[in-house]
């Protein structure tokens, strides 16, 4: 595989700062947010290659589960950001146990059952597919949550009146839940449905040009979308059956 | 049936004790805002009071099975409240949650009139008026055969000859079976038909004879 000269990736900014003066001359005023977060992209993605680089060469098992650790721990605080709303104790503990346990769960699934590399706990395997699969439970969670919250408050009248028609809790919210998992799950089924055709996700991408066969990529690809489906289905199912709570008190009451 | 003692909430009710007896009409009395609609939440356990007790027929509501002793006592809130689909759906979503028998069509048609209805029953909530909205959800309480039916201003979004037959009906079931009524309003007129009258007034409830 050819390697990207420093130089001609310099180029590649040209997009950047072609997007700046567009903002600027539209006075569409996100020129900040585009430099912060063409700045953060680079320095984040080049400390990432230089970690990835020490945790390959160190190879250790406890290393290894450490930044699968660490991933989690960013994607919950990450939870928090995208939500942008006030999230109750009770909340934040449902996202730590949903996406902890889903995307482990898949996560172990796939490395073991599907993959089963030759080095149960190495990096090369672990890290990126940790990536993908945390990466894309975390968005699915957070939509999940987004919607339910926004669910409930649209709702609340009408939770509150199938209480007073004598409706379990979970009856009475059960349809701002199963709102929230069908927008949870509809970006992972829409990039099926597209994958392919409309696109070639990265990962297959990345195999290819690093010189894969199709073949090989096309098999890690199957096996990582089911794996993603896996852990977001998973992280919000959990979510779902625990979250539910966090509207009402120990006297059945809605508290909204 | 009921009995109050020494309830508060928050700083917007204070009471000593406050009784309703069973097979009696009882209205309950107030000025906008005074907390008619919290009282009403008090009795059928949608809302605790910050202090004191609630007790129906003789228990704690505190200790009881709680949504067992709302399908027994069923709140008709003042604003009506319906479900996206047709009059038929909203009439028998109560009866699909307590797992009741759903009456066939022919009955549900008749209550509809009882109540004035001109609607059929697939018709679509989006094309009732306030008024019909809130004698639907009237129905969907009454279909429950609650032991305690409790409306909060049953009459507020209705002309007074359509409030007055509502009533008339409601009376009328009330004499028919042995279901209990409770009702809300800052009405002199509908408060009058009551058997006892409770009175918030100044953040206090005072029972009067």
């Amino acid at each position: 595989m050819s390697d990207i000269e420093i130089t001609r990736l310099a180029i590649a900014y040209i997009f950047i700062v072609l997007l700046y003066f567009f903002m600027k001359n539209r006075k569409i005023h996100q020129e900040m947010l585009l430099l912060i977060a063409s700045f953060r992209m680079t320095i984040q993605l080049v400390l990432a290659g230089y970690l990835l680089g020490v945790i390959l060469e160190v190879n250790n098992p406890i290393v290894t589960l450490t930044t699968v650790l660490l991933m989690e721990i960013f994607a919950i605080l990450n939870i928090q950001k995208i939500v942008q709303k006030k999230m109750s104790s009770y909340i934040l503990k449902s996202v730590i146990v949903s996406l902890s346990s889903g995307t482990l769960l898949a996560l172990c699934f796939f490395l073991i059952i599907v993959v089963n590399p030759p080095s149960l706990f190495d990096p090369r395997y672990w890290i990126p597919l940790a990536g993908m699969i945390i990466g894309n439970a975390m968005t699915g969670v957070s939509i999940g949550l987004k919607t339910l919250l926004d669910n409930v408050e649209a709702k609340k009248d009408q939770i509150q009146t199938l209480l007073h028609l004598g409706a379990e809790p979970k009856e009475a919210i059960r349809d701002s839940i199963n709102k929230s998992f069908e927008a949870a799950i509809l970006p992972t089924l829409n990039s099926m449905l597209g994958m392919g055709i409309i696109f070639l996700p990265g990962m297959m991408s990345g195999q290819i040009i690093a010189g894969s066969s199709p073949i090989t990529a096309i098999r890690y690809q199957i096996g990582i979308m089911l794996g993603i489906t896996g852990s977001v289905s998973l992280s919000i199912f959990i979510f779902a059956s625990i979250v539910w709570k966090n509207f009402f008190n120990e006297k059945k009451q809605f508290i909204s | 049936m009921f009995s109050c003692h020494s309830i508060t909430f928050l700083n917007v009710i204070q009471s000593s004790t406050v009784t309703i007896f069973d097979s009696f009409i009882t209205s309950i009395k107030g000025p906008s805002g005074s907390g008619k609609s919290t009282f009403l939440s008090f009795l059928n356990g949608t809302k605790s009071p910050t202090s004191g007790f609630v007790f129906y027929k003789g228990k704690d509501i505190a200790s009881m099975d709680i949504i067992h002793h709302r399908r027994n006592v069923t709140l008709v809130e003042q604003k009506p409240v319906l479900f996206p689909g047709t009059v038929y759906a909203n009439l028998t979503i109560g009866l699909q949650m307590q797992q009741k028998e759903i009456p066939q069509e022919k009955q549900l048609q008749e209550y509809l009139e009882d109540f004035q209805l001109t609607v059929s029953l697939q018709e679509s909530i989006y094309s009732l008026s306030g008024g019909e909205a809130q004698r639907v959800c009237i129905i969907r309480c009454l279909l429950l055969h609650p032991e305690v039916l409790l409306l909060d201003e049953p009459t507020s979004a209705l002309d007074e000859s359509t409030a007055d037959q509502i009533l008339q009906y409601l009376m009328k079931t009330h004499k028919l079976s042995s279901m209990n009524l409770i009702f809300s309003s800052h009405s002199e007129k509908l408060c009058s038909l009551a058997d006892k009258t409770i009175v918030l007034h100044k953040n206090r409830i005072e029972d009067q004879p």
